[in-house]
């Protein structure tokens, strides 16, 4: 293999200085002063996400007030970290629907937010969610279980401790 | 029987030599050359409704349904070439117009035909732009069967399998057209022993069980080899494991045993027993209760009671379901502890009558003579009810090979409507008097005799029936009532005792394994010192000083020989009782404080086996078939 020697840069008594490069940069700061603001005061200010931002993900209530899921585990087998726990349930009106999940655990802190379980789901009961947000002070917290996921927690006002 | 003659075929430019007039379907399906099929199934035989596996041959006009087509010499056949594929994926396609989109909640998705035959061959878009038809989805048709109208593809095996197997016509097909569903003539209800099997058997999830119903999926499962334990026959099965749960039994292929099939009495046997019922620790009574001990102390304080009397007369019982293994360790025992002698759980008469088959060249060859046979003579077992795989061989040799059946019982079983004589006994010893004039009359080839009558009869009875068998070179096979009675009379040498000595002698101390019988009872309150092997809590004793854990088959390993001397392997499934705890491991430690052998099972086995004659040197070389039908082959993609 070639090797490849990068010369050295040829720098003059100003640059050695460095005061020149400071005050460009300076100058630049300056100017953002009397621009709009674009930082917000996280977290007592949120964004609010465009409607198509893939956060972590949320189950989804059919039109009748059912979740959606019907526990077919193929989220659970496809996402990649292991993070979703299901038990199946039978749901207590065949006529409705058969199958339920009991429970529906993910565990957040391993999400790795890919979007697997959305791609897998064959009934459109788990898709991507506009939070980004999952800090907490302990492991077992951001374990969300069937009921949070099916609200909408994308605006939780406190982080979870 | 005529040997078949042998040919050459070629399938998908394979040479293949084959007997002809085999099934080219079956042909394909011994080579792990994959035709997609619904109706066909080996066990039940062919049926040709389902149009789905078609096959190309050079020189016939149109595709031919390979189940039905017979191999001839020089026959060349294509099983993926374009004609079959659009053909295939056509029949795929109207198989799926009315096909729900159930798969997600199905319990057949993840190994069900109709999924892979459609991801192999199907299109993934429907060109149906009509609503599906309808039908009922939730009907509860037994009590382990539950039937979805809608995901049947009527390939009508399971109504075939009912009248020609189970005998039970108790599944049908009707109305015409799209409108065709299966249909429950007999009082809305399965009555047949076998029904579990419609679950194995149905290609979709039309029929599922409902004990698995919603368990889990088949990716999340391992399997364990092993054998059911609740009968002498001992049938092949893979038991489902997810986790730590045991979910449910299927049948593992195996011709000389249970062929495809499973009763319902052993496959759901394993959800019989619930975990708070059963004795999974040691326990140690205190006055009138019992308190849970450690099995070490408890194993401790045993060994030291029977160490501090030495004088004593102690009588250690086994019982019928423990393994191979056991039997040898427990006789080990026996040997070792002064004054102690082992018994077996098995009548002395049932014992002779076993040594004299043995030393007579009558001996049954299972199922070889069976099905080679014209007429068979069972005498005094409702096989229906106590061996119930084995009255499935036997109506399918009435239906294929019109085998002559003759029963002799004083019970009533299913299987007399397919005998062509039924004799009634009510009294066996002189039934056992007029045999010999009904066997000069009647030609018969083989005697399966229950070993529930045996008692009833005297020796002279068989000596003379022997001597007739000799004569006419009939076979005989004798059918235990406990799981391991074979491999126990096979151990059976001069140290052991029958039951009937175990009931006819006092002890100071008393090993017992099992639930107690009166006469057991009787010995066990009159012993100084009593210790009990129990599986349920409902069958200890209450003069038990100490109850030690008794698995159930599900947890053992070791080997099993059944009623016809075939030696096969077990190996734990369910994990409820802790390791040490184990009935092996106890009497091990047991054993090694009285003299330290340090045996383990296999080197228990292959002692065992340089005694025998027809058993495997080493465990290892016991046969075993891992095929199963391939229904539970599942995805292999993760
Ligand atoms: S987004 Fe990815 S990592 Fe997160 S639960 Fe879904 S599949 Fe698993
Ligand atoms: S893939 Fe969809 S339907 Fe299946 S378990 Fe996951 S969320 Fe439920
Ligand atoms: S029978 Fe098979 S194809 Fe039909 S819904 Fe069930 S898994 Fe899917
Ligand atoms: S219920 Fe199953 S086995 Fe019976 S006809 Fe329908 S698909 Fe075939
Ligand atoms: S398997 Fe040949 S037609 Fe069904």
């Amino acid at each position: 293999m070639a090797i490849k020697i990068a010369p050295r840069p040829n720098l003059k008594f100003w640059d050695y200085l460095y005061l020149p490069a400071i005050m460009r940069g300076l100058l630049i700061t300056f100017k953002h002063i009397f621009r709009r603001k674009v930082t917000l005061q996280f977290p007592e200010q949120r964004w609010i996400f465009p409607f198509r931002y893939r956060g972590y993900p949320e189950l989804i209530t059919a039109e009748n007030g059912i979740e959606k899921c019907v526990a077919c585990k193929l989220c659970e087998v496809v996402c990649p970290p292991d993070a979703i726990t299901i038990k199946i349930g039978e749901y207590a009106n065949v006529n409705v629907r058969e199958r339920v999940p009991a429970e529906f655990e993910i565990d957040m802190g391993r999400c790795i937010v890919c979007g697997m379980c959305e791609e897998a789901c064959p009934v459109d009961a788990i898709r991507m969610s506009n939070t980004h947000v999952m800090s907490s002070g302990s492991r077992d917290s951001i374990k969300f279980k069937k009921t949070l996921l099916l609200e909408d927690y994308s605006q939780m006002e406190t982080m979870r401790l | 029987m005529s040997e078949k003659k042998k040919i050459k075929i070629n399938i998908d430019d394979r040479e293949l030599t084959v007997n002809e007039g085999d099934s080219i379907l079956q042909v394909s399906i011994d080579q792990g050359i994959s035709v997609p099929h619904f109706c066909y199934h080996p066990g039940i035989g062919i049926d040709g409704n389902c149009r789905l596996c078609l096959v190309e041959v050079e020189g016939m006009p149109k595709l031919a349904t390979s189940c039905n087509l017979f191999a001839k010499d020089g026959m060349v056949v294509r099983t993926k070439s374009e004609p079959v594929e659009k053909a295939r994926n056509g029949v795929l396609e109207f198989f799926l117009l009315n096909h729900p989109l159930d798969c997600p909640f199905c319990d057949k998705g993840g190994e069900c035909p109709l999924q892979n035959f459609t991801y192999d061959s199907g299109q993934n878009t429907t060109r149906y732009a009509f609503e599906k038809n309808h039908k009922p989805k939730h009907e509860i048709i037994g009590d382990h069967i539950i039937l979805d109208k809608e995901r049947c593809v009527l390939c009508s095996r399971c109504v075939r399998f009912g009248r020609d197997l189970a005998g039970h016509e108790e599944l049908q097909i009707t109305a015409r057209g799209s409108k065709s569903e299966i249909f429950v003539p007999e009082e809305e209800k399965l009555s047949s022993k076998f029904t579990g099997n419609y679950a194995d058997i149905c290609p979709v999830g039309a029929l599922t069980t409902r004990e698995y119903r919603f368990k889990a999926r088949p990716w999340e499962l391992k399997t364990v080899n092993t054998l059911c334990g609740d009968c002498s026959l001992g049938c092949n099965v893979q038991a489902w494991k997810k986790d730590d749960q045991l979910l449910r039994l299927t049948p593992r292929v195996e011709s000389e045993v249970n062929e495809w099939w499973l009763c319902d009495k052993g496959r759901f046997g394993i959800h019989r027993h619930h975990k708070e019922a059963l004795v999974l620790t040691a326990l140690k009574r205190t006055n009138q209760s019992f308190d849970k001990v450690a099995t070490a102390s408890a194993l401790q304080e045993i060994i030291a009671t029977l160490r501090a009397n030495d004088s004593w007369k102690v009588g250690i019982m086994a019982h019928s379901s423990m393994t191979n293994e056991d039997i040898f360790i427990l006789k080990q025992l026996a040997n070792s502890i002064e004054g102690a002698s082992l018994f077996a759980p098995i009548s002395s008469n049932v014992h002779d009558i076993y040594k004299l088959l043995k030393t007579s060249d009558q001996e049954m060859n299972f199922p070889y003579d069976i099905e080679n046979a014209s007429s068979v003579m069972i005498i005094g077992e409702s096989i229906d009810d106590a061996h119930p795989v084995l009255s499935i061989r036997l109506r399918r040799l009435v239906r294929e090979k019109a085998l002559n059946l003759v029963i002799a019982n004083d019970q009533v079983s299913e299987l007399d409507s397919i005998a062509s004589e039924v004799v009634r006994a009510s009294k066996w010893p002189s039934f056992f008097n007029e045999l010999p004039e009904f066997l000069a009359k009647t030609p018969i080839q083989n005697i399966l005799i229950s070993d529930r009558i045996v008692s009833h009869v005297t020796q002279s009875d068989f000596l003379r029936l022997f001597d007739i068998a000799r004569n006419a070179s009939m076979k005989i096979g004798l059918l235990h009532s406990g799981s391991n009675d074979r491999g126990i009379l096979d151990q059976w040498d001069g140290s052991m005792g029958s039951s009937d000595d175990f009931y006819n002698s006092a002890f100071d101390a008393v090993l017992y394994f099992g639930p107690l019988t009166a006469q057991a009872e009787r010995r066990a309150k009159e012993s100084t010192f009593f210790v009990q092997g129990a599986l349920a809590l409902s069958d200890v004793n209450e003069y038990a000083q100490y109850v030690l854990p008794l698995e159930s088959s599900i947890e053992k390993s070791g080997t099993y020989t059944n009623h016809f001397g075939k030696v096969q392997t077990l190996r734990r499934a369910r994990k409820w009782i802790d390791k040490g705890l184990r009935i092996s491991e106890t009497l091990r430690t047991l054993l090694n404080n009285f003299d330290s052998q340090g045996v383990t099972n296999k080197t228990a086995y292959e002692k065992i086996a340089a005694a025998q004659k027809n058993y495997p040197a080493t465990m290892d070389d016991i046969p075993e078939s891992t095929k199963t039908y391939h229904h539970y082959e599942r995805a292999t993609w993760r």
